[in-house]
Formats: C-alpha cells, sequence, structure tokens
C-alpha cells in the first residue's frame, strides 16, 4: 500500500480499537494458558487465569484494515493537506490515555 | 527449558532491535551525517534508509517471540507477583505489551516514510515516527530486563 493516509488511518484506528477493547472488555476470545485453549466462551474461575490480549490485537488490526480499505475512498488531496506526522501524534496521544488507564497500578488503588 | 531458550532468543532480538533503532533515531534527528572520529559522530553515521527493514523484521520477530512466551508469564511471573504485591511491576509490564502493539501499528506508516517516500517534506514524520518505535522498544526492553531480574522464567 503506497497512500500514506490509508495507513495513517490504520495505526491510528488498529491502536484505538485495541485499547478501546481493553478498557471497555471487549473480548470476541479469550486464551485460557492453563489448558492451552482459546475459546469464546467465558470459563469459570478454576481455569485459571484468561488472556485478553490476542483478541485485542486481533480487533484492533481488523478495524485498522477495513477503516484503512475506506480511507482509500478518500481523494488523496484531502489526505496532502493533513501534516504527515499526524500518525506519531495520534499513537502518542493513544499511548497518553493508555498510560492514564494503566496509572492505578502505581498509585496503590 | 524450551521457554527459557525462547525467552534467551527473544532477550537477544531486543537488543539487536534496539541498537538498530537508537542508530537510526540518533541519525534521523542528527541530520546531515558530520565527519569526525568522536563516539557520537560515528554512532549518528549511518545510513538511516538500511535499517528500516531490520528494524520492522526484528520488531515483528519480538513480537511474535513476546506472543508465545506471555502464557507462561501470566502463569509463572504475573501470579508471583500478585502474591508478592509487586503491583507496579505487573503495571508496567501491562504498558509494556500495550505500548508493543501501538509500535506495531505504527510499523506501515514508519516503513513509508523511511523507505517510500523518503522527501525532506516528511523529515518530522520520519523523526517522529522513528522516536514513537524507539520509545516503545526502550521502554519494553527496560521493562522486560527488569521483570526477568525480579523473577525469571
Amino acid at each position: 500500500m503506497r497512500n500514506p493516509l490509508a495507513l495513517g488511518v490504520f495505526a491510528v484506528v488498529f491502536a484505538g480499537v485495541y485499547l478501546a477493547s481493553f478498557i471497555n472488555g471487549w473480548t470476541a476470545f479469550r486464551f485460557y494458558p492453563l489448558s492451552n485453549t482459546f475459546t469464546t466462551a467465558d470459563l469459570p474461575r478454576t481455569a485459571g487465569p484468561a488472556m485478553g490480549w490476542y483478541a485485542w490485537i486481533v480487533q484492533g488490526f481488523l478495524a485498522g484494515l477495513v477503516a484503512s480499505i475506506l480511507a482509500l475512498i478518500i481523494p488523496t488531496s484531502w489526505g496532502k493537506r493533513l501534516e504527515s506526522s499526524w500518525t506519531a501524534v495520534g499513537i502518542i496521544a493513544v499511548t497518553a490515555v493508555m498510560f492514564y488507564v494503566e496509572w492505578h497500578w502505581f498509585a496503590g488503588k | 527449558m524450551t521457554i527459557t531458550v525462547l525467552l534467551l532468543i527473544h532477550g537477544l532480538m531486543a537488543m539487536l532491535l534496539v541498537g538498530a533503532i537508537t542508530h537510526q533515531l540518533i541519525a534521523a534527528w542528527r541530520g546531515a551525517p558530520k565527519p569526525g572520529a568522536r563516539f557520537f559522530n560515528r554512532l549518528a553515521n549511518v545510513s538511516t534508509t538500511t535499517y528500516t527493514n531490520a528494524v520492522i523484521i526484528l520488531y515483528l520477530c519480538v513480537v511474535i517471540g513476546g506472543g508465545i512466551i506471555y502464557p507462561t508469564y501470566v502463569i509463572d511471573v504475573k501470579a508471583s507477583l500478585t502474591d508478592a504485591q509487586m503491583l507496579s511491576a505487573i503495571g508496567a509490564f501491562e504498558m509494556k505489551e500495550h505500548a508493543a502493539v501501538f509500535g506495531l501499528a505504527l510499523l506501515p506508516t514508519y516503513r513509508y516514510f523511511w523507505s517510500v517516500d523518503t522527501s525532506p517534506a516528511h523529515a518530522l514524520a520520519r523523526k517522529l515516527n522513528t522516536t514513537v518505535v524507539a520509545a516503545v522498544v526502550w521502554w519494553s526492553l527496560g521493562v522486560g530486563h527488569i521483570l526477568n531480574n525480579i523473577k525469571g522464567l
């Protein structure tokens, strides 16, 4: 892909949907490392810890992919009006939100 | 045993990645190569574009390797950290896992501005993308190293 706007949209939507999935608990499937099982079911506590990380990555990636395909429709002249560093700024913004959400680990709450 | 070998490979690749992205980061912000025998000049006098594919391949390998050993961390290390009430260590790792994904999402744009459109108009984008990827890599290596010191696999 050689469209910087679509690549930028992919990055920001991927990261944004990943973070939104984490914050809101949108987890299409979970991995249970004790039993080495991927499942869409919410297993009981006896199944051990559940991991949503893989699902959030897949969800973010798919959302980013769809958004970037849609961004290809946008005329390239529109994209050229944007400062090309906006993607990095977007990722920094998502990271700042992530730090804010995760800060409770350090605040002793 | 397998996990120990995987963790070792994961760590070694992360070290290579830190080296590559740091060279590129310094060179990107430093601008045109400056002759000189001083250490910092030599550090910055690299062909920045040649590092791009190496950074991407190493980044992908490190993330995939991390994804493979992550379940063992959850069972063995995170449980121990929780028992020991080392919440800041758990939080630092959580931030690392999220940041690694954000860096992953940025890789296509990072590649575009280093390999496809290298015009001076995108110099700031190149610098910022590289800085973000470098920050993620440094944070991840630091946290991974500290956690391995606290309780290795």
